[in-house]
């Protein structure tokens, strides 16, 4: 049996993850990111093995994805984020026209054929506002684990309006809701409901046509997924895989070149 | 060439506003006059007015009147003469340069391509500036345009792999020029033709050839058809690229609209929604600056630019007949 690899360096996490010759999700590993972008690559990658009980000779072909691509040393290729997420999101559900993938930094409006190749993309530029950062900075300053944001948030009855567009100051806007007396759970209802705003505006710089499927970190957040659902007027496809999805593009892109035969002449050590 | 001497006026055309500008910091600089040549714009989109047209004459003759007013100037400010002999050779020497330069542009169809437009294309825009109407001038663009004859006849393409012929829409990210273009070389990309080659040559690329019998007029004329394209080449940009990616054969389009220069760069996104509304065309929008390093971020250009070389592959890979 073999197996293909997908390893998805972002900017914030690091996922592996292993598929085998029948797109069967074998093994996963999530760790974070950090200073050391081509450590975490390889901690995410052999943590992956021991997730499937893998030996590293068995995986016969590994891709590189997201910011670090090019620092997953023993990868064989590189395939961009924007195009494993388009790949991953049709996999996961074929009808998949319009990606939303939230991440760390970025917030990324991907438009895609039925066979998951990519036609447009769209991403914030510059400024993280409307991205997981976003999130961050308001789990900080409310001192709420991230992983209670959506639940909370849930729980607003009557949302501010938060104004800002900016990541930095979203901090001291949240604070300046506090002091003016108003619940947690509506300023984070707020804080979604900004976030939603801006994504609807980059997918419809590249067209919003059903089925929306939503991925990357931020998919897991129960009120982020509530809050782009009213937004878009549709209901968006989230699997529970959508952490994983880059990655998952990725194996999908490796498992093509081992089904295609190209495998490298070289050791994978070697390839570059 | 030496160097650059102080200069003792500043001629400037509205062409583009950052030219009035950069005339006021002359005049400033060096206590100098200042003249801005104003060339009336299109009045209406669509409407463009030909030699001929009643809207035309009027705009030449105002025209004509200012070359009219900068030719007193230039005589008080000298203390020379005017010398309308010495016209006619410089503009001799123009048409050459124009000639050439519409000529090497249009050649650049051949597949594959002789010159990148964005690397290649940017120096020989800065010979058929700086050198406009020189002796030298006019014997660069003859040599370029045999050598361009001859890589045609031959099949020579750049030193660079053409797998992708690309149209580059807007000023070059002058901070990290040689690595810009690199992150499309480098992929297979290659541009046969930029707008800038266009409107940074103030009109040249139309060819437009002076009538030596009737030097002033045909200098007002030329002028007013000459930067009015460069102008309107923002207005009409849809229909021209239409034209272009056509003409060039080209794979796509890559928008690069600059904080540093908002005249080119402001309505990028509509033209964008335009074109893909007439041509299904795989399009990049990426944003840097033309001289703030501080706003060009490669790690978020490199990103875009891969994730579209990705969705150029899969065009070819979909297009009827791939293999």
């Amino acid at each position: 049996m073999a197996y293909a690899a997908g390893v998805d360096v972002g900017s914030t996490q690091t996922k592996a993850l292993i598929i085998d010759e029948q797109d069967a999700i074998v093994a996963r590993s999530l760790t974070d990111t950090g200073a050391n972008v081509i450590r975490a690559a390889e901690k995410a990658f052999q943590e992956a093995l021991k997730d499937g009980d893998l030996r590293e000779e068995e995986v016969e072909f590994i891709v590189g994805t997201g910011y670090g691509r090019y620092k997953v040393t023993f990868g064989n290729t590189q395939v961009t984020e924007i195009s494993c997420h388009g790949r991953g999101a049709v996999q996961m559900f074929p009808a998949t026209r319009t990606v939303v993938d939230m991440g760390g930094q970025d917030t990324k409006a991907i438009s895609v054929s039925p066979s998951g190749e990519i036609l447009d993309f769209c991403m914030n530029d510059k400024c993280a506002a409307g991205t997981g950062r976003f999130l961050g900075a308001a789990s900080s300053a409310l001192d709420i684990p991230l992983d209670q944001l959506g639940p909370t948030a849930l729980r607003g009855e009557r949302p501010v309006k938060i104004s800002t567009t900016c990541t930095v100051f979203a901090e001291s806007e949240v604070l300046s809701w506090l002091g003016k007396g108003k619940k947690i759970e509506d300023i984070l209802m707020g804080v979604h409901q900004s976030i939603a705003g801006r994504s609807a505006g980059l997918l419809r710089r590249v067209g919003i046509e059903s089925e929306v499927t939503f991925t990357g970190g931020v998919a897991r957040n129960v009120a982020m997924i509530e809050t782009l659902n009213e937004r878009l007027g549709l209901k968006v496809n989230v699997s529970e895989e959508s952490h994983y999805m880059g990655a998952l593009g990725a194996a999908l892109f490796a498992l093509d070149h081992i089904q295609a035969g190209r495998l490298p002449s070289q050791s994978k050590k070697e390839a570059p | 060439m030496g160097r650059i001497p102080r200069p003792a006026l500043a001629l400037n055309t509205n062409a583009c506003n950052t030219y009035i500008k950069w005339a006021e910091i002359w005049e400033r600089m060096y206590d100098i006059p200042t003249y801005t040549l104003d060339i009336p714009g299109t009045r209406a989109a669509g409407k463009q007015s030909k030699p001929g047209d009643p809207d035309f004459e009027n705009d030449l003759e105002y025209v004509a009147h200012q070359i009219g007013e900068i030719i007193s100037l230039c005589e008080d400010v000298t203390g020379v003469g005017f010398d309308i002999d010495r016209l006619r050779e410089n503009m001799g020497h123009a048409n050459t340069m124009n000639r050439g330069w519409k000529k090497v542009l249009e050649l650049n169809q051949n597949r594959p391509s002789m010159f990148n437009a964005l690397s290649d294309g940017t120096i020989y825009l800065g010979v058929a500036n700086a050198l406009r109407g020189t002796q030298e001038g006019a014997a660069f663009f003859d040599e370029l345009v045999a050598e361009m004859e001859y890589k045609a006849a031959r099949g020579i393409g750049t030193p660079t792999e053409e797998l992708y012929r690309l149209i580059f829409v807007g000023v070059p990210c002058y901070p990290i020029f040689r690595r810009f273009n690199e992150l499309f070389t480098e992929l297979g990309g290659t541009f046969v033709n930029s707008t800038y080659l266009w409107f940074a040559s103030g009109g040249s690329n139309v060819g437009f050839q002076y009538d030596l019998d009737r030097p002033i007029e045909s200098l007002a004329e030329g002028v007013l058809i000459s930067v009015r394209d460069a102008m309107d080449s923002m207005f009409f940009q849809t229909d021209l690229l239409l034209e272009m990616i056509t003409g060039y054969s080209a794979d796509g389009v890559v928008y690069h609209p600059i904080k540093s220069c908002r005249t080119v760069s402001t309505g990028l996104a509509d033209s964008r929604r335009a074109l893909l509304e007439s041509r299904d065309v795989a399009t990049l929008f990426i944003e840097s600056d033309m001289m703030d390093r501080r706003v060009v971020s490669e790690a978020q250009l490199k990103n875009r630019v891969d994730a579209f070389f990705e969705g150029l592959a899969s065009r070819r890979l979909r297009a009827p007949g791939a293999v």
